[in-house]
This record gives C-alpha cells, structure tokens and sequence, in this order.
C-alpha cells in the first residue's frame, strides 16, 4: 500500500508543553489537543468502523472523553499521536463489539455510504467505487473486531507491524500472525462475494501492489 | 488439474509462473481473481474517503466534556494507585455536576429553548461560611436568630446557621446559597439552618413542607434534610419533604434521595420520579407520573439566581415586588414563580413580567430591575376571553413549538461565543390579510447579543397563521440556561 501513511496520524509530536499543559488540567490546553487532533481522529475513525454509519461524532466524542480522562496517565514514552491512536483504536473496538451483538449492519445504507465519496471523476466510477466500497466494509464487518482492526491498519493505514503492535498493544508476532489470518479470510471472502462482480476490479483495474 | 490458487495470493501482483498457467486456465480463480482485485481497490478507495465535516453540534458536544473533565492536577507516576483513584473521584465528580444540572422545565417549557448543559460553569470556590440570599418572598415570613425576637423576612436579609425561619398559611419563601443549590419553603412550616457550611447542610423541619435543590457538589458534601423523625440525605438533585403528625412525606424530582429513621433502625432509597411517605412501622412509594412531577417542579420554582458568590449575586440582583389585585399567577421571564403578592430577586435589567388568572386578562409588562427595589401594583381587568382572541396566541404558541428546534438555534448558535448568554427577547409580529407574516420587529430584548433577535426576525418573518389574520401579536421567548 503505498498511499495510507499520507492519511494516517503521523503529524510532528504535539509540543510536550501542549500535553504538561492538559496534565495540570487547564482547560484551553485540552481545547487546543481537540482542535488539533480531531480531524486526524475522525478520519481515522472513519476507515476504522466504516463510511456512512452515521455514528461517527459519537465515537469521535467517546474518544475525546477518554483521552481528556486518561491524558494524566500519558507518560509521555511514545508519541502523543500514538497515544491518541491508541485510545481510537480501543474505543472503535468496543464499537465494534457492540455493533456485533446487535449486527447492526442493514443492507440498506448503502445510498448513505455513496454520499462519501466526493473525489470520483465520473458518476459511474463513483457508483463502482460506491459499490467495491460497501462491499469491502460488508467483508470487514464479517472478521472478528481484532481482526479487523490489523487488518484496516496495514492494509489501509499502510503501518508496520511493529507500529501495529505499539498501538493495539500485543507483540509483534501476534500481530503478524492475527495480520496473516485476517488477509487470508478477508479475501477469501471477497473470493466469494458477487457484489464484487463487475466493478471494475479486472486486470484494468489499476494499481494492485501490496507490501506483504 | 493442479490446486486452486489460495484468494489471499490472488490479491498479490506475484504470482508464480505456475499460479499464473492455473488462473489462466481456470474460470473459477479468473472469478475470483476479478473480485480479490476490485476488494483492493475497495480499500484503496478507503484510504481516500474523507469523513464528512463535523456538525456543529459535534463541536458543542467536545465543547462540553472538555468544561466537565476534571484533571488530577499532578501526573503521580510513582502512585498509581491515588491517580486511578483520583481520576475515578474526578468522573464521580463530573457524573454528579450533569445529573444536577438536567434542565429545568417550566409551565412554559413548550416555548422555552431548553438550555445546554454545557452552559454552567463550573462552581466558584467555596468560602468557608455559607451564607443564604433570600431569592422570593410571598405573604408572611419571619426569621428568628437566637434568642432575639422574630423579625419579617426581607429580599435584603442573610441566612446563616441557626437561623429559624417560619411561614403563615400560603406563604412561601426561597433561598440560594450556591450555583443552584438552595430551598423553597412552603406555606405553614417551620425550618431551622441548623448547619450551613460549604461541605455539609443540615436543614431541620419543624413542620411544614420544603422543597431542596442541589447544584453541582462534589464527593463529600452532604445536605441532610432532618423532620422529627426522618433524615432524608441528598444523593440527588430536587426532591421535597413535607412533615406531619410523624409522617415524612418525600417527593423526589430529579436524582436519588436516601430517607433514615431517626433512629436509624431502617434506610430507603428514593429514585426520581417517586413520591413516598413514611410513618411510624409503614412505608409507602409510588412512582410519580411526568405530569404530576412537572407540576411539582412548576410549584417548587425556586427562582434561584446566577451565583458567582453570595455578593456578586447581591450586588447583580435587585427586589421586584409585585402585588396585584385580584392576586394572580406571577411568571417572570416566562418562568411561573407563584401567586402575587410576591417578592423576587431578578438580576439587575429588564424583566418581562407576565400576570394571570382566569377570567382575566393577562397583564404583560417590561420592568426594570434596579438597585432600588421595584415595585409593580397591577389592577387586572375583568374580561373572560373571546374565542376569536385568544386563536392568535394559540396558533403562535403550536408554531413556537412546530419551530422550537430552529428558535433553539439562533440561541444555541450564540451561546457557543458566550456562554453566559441569557434574556428575554419579545418579537411584534404584524400579520397581514392572508395570515401571513407581514412585519417583524424587536420590541424588546435583553440579551446582549443582537444577532439572537436577528435571527429570530428571521425566522418568524417565515411563517403564517390560518387564524388571527390583521392582528398584531407580541411573543416574548425567553431563553435561560437553568
């Protein structure tokens, strides 16, 4: 993958000031964290649950909420955006697990999802993209949430194992491996999966290099 | 035939020269190579998606748990121990302050934007002594200090500890000693200020009925409310006592209140909304319907103040007393505070002051409030309203409902600059032949910030009545963050 490094929160460390300042508690230090970290956050939260699930502001405050209870704890031994990454990628977990147990994923959001896309140059390479979209999500909705999870940061993120294994807090041999199952469920699930049909994903298809 | 290629190597760009010479020749994989391929892009595609922006209400919401985080002011590597605890005390804490601040709701809730929590600031340093400023006074009430004669109460006079204070038949009087924080005694009662200190309040029932309010406390503080043989201890936020021959009758409206025999051979906890009553060997409780607690919120209306402190809220207050004759309903700022006569603490500016009683026609009325005491003497006209009369006010009201999230917004939009944004703004509306809107302007307002009635105009300059038509129609709206 050779684009998802440029989306992914891998800004300068935020000015350790910054983070004395939010310890001790002062409230326009915390406002100046949100501001220069939500975007980032939201996008990451975004790739991580899914386009168009319509709770992203939810999760992205529950993030907030904990980072603001839990910065006191930040010891300041990785970056700050690690950090944060970390508490995004705990709290889209509990999101997920929730999603899971109310299999909250009807098939009828799809329209909701093609508001999303924005950057297609033509109607129809925005309704594939729609579509190839929607049914990459359907995929990941189906590996279980610590699959996913290590999925989306290497495949989409672009980040290292040994990253991965900063953030979601496991070795790095656990992450390899739970990174080799996921690949391999994944994509034989989109091996079998019709809505894939015809989407452009011929041998015209564009780029298709992979790290592995 | 040699094996299928595994998906997960379909979605690589190197496939093995055998690999290749399988797909080639092998529908099912050129299947499933074509769709391993699209999920790629799928999830380059991913990588691209921007999320759609923030809604503002996003922003307020981040807005709000940054003013309710509390930080434990130092990072305590070496006690890990004491910082989770403190964090835990911190969000105990925060958890508190948002249950004590749930909206108030008003016999005019309908047309009031409801406040934002995230309006309230976070309390002022406690002093060491408490003192209480006396925030509404009606009919006869005296305060007894010591062993000095009783004397009336007054808008002016600071309750402090020992401090006995008795009601006649119908009267009522309120205090406030913190942000939100204070009582309303009912008529017939007997109260005494047994202890007012910043971390423990004991109010002590003689006889009577009170109504308690409690703002944001934090782990630690206790206000006990004891009658002759009940202690009733807040874990909550609004709740009423009333003592009688031995029985404890207690109303909770917002949060838990816990209710002790004296001596103390059995404790209930009460959750809002519930009504229970307690006598000598037998208890009772029944939960309370919306309707009846909304009513007994719109009764035990505290008219408490702003409260920087007892003296800033001195010096930014002033008396209102309105007497009327017949006595009627007195609503102030939209907010029904009890039957005339009536004295009131109102921050220092314009009021909008509204009279009522059936088969009457209801007074409405501006009135300064000073540093002088103001007074308004109102004759109220007999008058049983026409049909034809009272559509216009009817019909406004359900489209101030209709609308009630747009006419929030123009506040809420504000609010987010000022967060002590607070007032009164009254719209004239002129409607024309067709029931239309034709002209609006500001009669009044006392908010500072002008953009709040600009966009009201607006937004009322959009709508259109079936009755009412050639009339001229004055709508106050009062927005308030309590």
């Amino acid at each position: 993958m050779s684009t998802g490094k440029l989306h992914a929160i891998a800004g300068p460390a935020a000015p350790t000031d910054l983070v004395a300042r939010c310890q001790k508690g002062e409230k326009d230090a915390l406002g100046e964290l949100y501001r220069q970290y939500r975007a980032e956050v939201a996008r990451n939260l975004h790739r991580m649950l899914g386009p168009g699930r319509g709770d992203l502001e939810d999760v992205l405050q529950e993030v907030f909420i904990e980072v603001f209870r839990s910065i006191g704890r930040f010891r300041g031994d990785a970056k700050i955006t690690t950090w944060l990454y970390r508490v995004c990628v705990n709290v889209a977990l509990q999101r997920l697990r929730k999603r899971k147990r109310r299999a909250e994923v009807s098939a009828d959001d799809v329209g909701e999802r093609a508001l999303d896309l924005q950057s297609a140059e033509t109607p129809e390479r925005a309704l594939d993209n729609m579509r190839r979209l929607d049914a990459v999500y359907r995929i990941l909705d189906e590996l279980s949430p610590k699959k996913r999870v290590v999925f989306i940061l290497h495949e989409i993120e672009g980040r290292e194992p040994k990253e991965i294994a900063g953030i979601v807090g496991a070795p790095v041999l656990t992450v390899r491996t739970r990174l080799h199952y996921a690949r391999k469920e994944f994509y034989a699930r989109a091996a079998t999966d019709a809505r894939l049909d015809g989407v452009g994903g011929s041998a015209a298809g564009g780029s298709t290099e992979v790290s592995s | 035939m040699s094996r299928h290629v595994a998906p997960h190597r379909l979605a690589t760009s190197t496939l093995s020269a055998r690999e290749q010479r399988h797909v080639d020749g092998c529908a099912r994989c050129a299947t499933a190579q074509a769709r391993v391929q699209a999920a790629r892009l799928g999830l380059d595609a991913a990588a691209r998606v921007e999320p759609a922006e923030l809604s503002p209400a996003a922003e307020a919401r981040a807005e709000a748990s940054i003013r309710w985080t509390r930080i434990p002011p130092t990072v305590a590597v070496r006690r890990p121990f004491l910082v989770g605890f403190a964090v835990v005390a911190a969000t105990a804490a925060a958890v508190l302050v948002w249950n004590a601040r749930e909206p108030q709701r008003s016999a005019y809730a309908s047309t009031l934007p409801s406040p934002a929590p995230h309006r309230v600031a976070a309390p002022a340093p406690r002093p060491d002594r408490l003192e209480a400023l006396v925030t509404l006074i009606g009919g006869d009430v005296e305060v007894a200090r010591g062993d000095a004669p009783a004397q009336r109460l007054s808008l002016d006079t600071r309750l402090g500890a020992t401090d006995r204070l008795t009601t006649t038949a119908n009267a009522r009087a309120a205090a406030q000693w913190s942000e939100g924080s204070g009582f309303l005694l009912s008529g017939d009662s007997e109260l005494t200020l047994a202890r007012l200190e910043p971390r423990t309040q004991r109010l002590e029932l003689g006889r009577g009925q009170i109504s308690v309010r409690v703002g944001p406390h934090e782990p630690g503080e206790s206000l006990h409310v004891i009658t002759p043989d009940h202690i009733v201890s807040v874990h909550g936020t609004w709740f009423t006592v009333a003592s009688a021959q031995h029985v404890t009758t207690v109303e909770v409206l917002e949060g838990t209140v816990e209710v002790t025999n004296r001596d103390g051979s059995s404790s209930t906890l009460l959750t809002a909304p519930a009504r229970a009553t307690f006598g000598r060997g037998h208890t009772a409780s029944t939960a309370l319907s919306g309707r009846q607690a909304a009513r007994l919120r719109a009764e035990s209306e505290m008219n408490f103040l702003p409260w920087p402190g007892l003296e800033a809220a001195r010096a930014a207050s002033g008396a209102l007393l309105v007497a009327s004759q017949p006595p009627a309903e007195l609503a102030v700022d939209g907010i029904v505070v009890g039957g005339t006569p009536l004295d009131v603490r109102r921050p220092l500016g314009n009021h909008y002051v509204e009279l009522t009683r059936a088969d009457f026609r209801t007074l409405q009325k501006w009135v300064a409030v000073g540093r002088e005491p103001s007074e308004l003497h109102a004759a109220l006209v007999h008058a049983p309203p026409a049909e034809d009369a009272e559509s216009a006010p009817v019909e406004i009201e359900s489209m101030v409902r209709r609308r009630a999230s747009q006419i929030r917004a123009c506040y809420e939009r504000r609010l987010k600059r000022d967060p002590q944004l607070a007032g009164t703004v009254s719209l004239r509306l002129r409607v024309g032949d067709a029931g239309q809107v034709t002209r609006v302007d500001v009669e009044q307002s006392t908010l500072p910030d002008p953009l709040v009635a600009d966009c009201l105009r607006h937004e009322a300059a959009g709508w259109s009545f079936a009755q009412g038509r050639n009339s001229t129609v004055v709508y106050p709206f009062v927005f308030r963050t309590q």
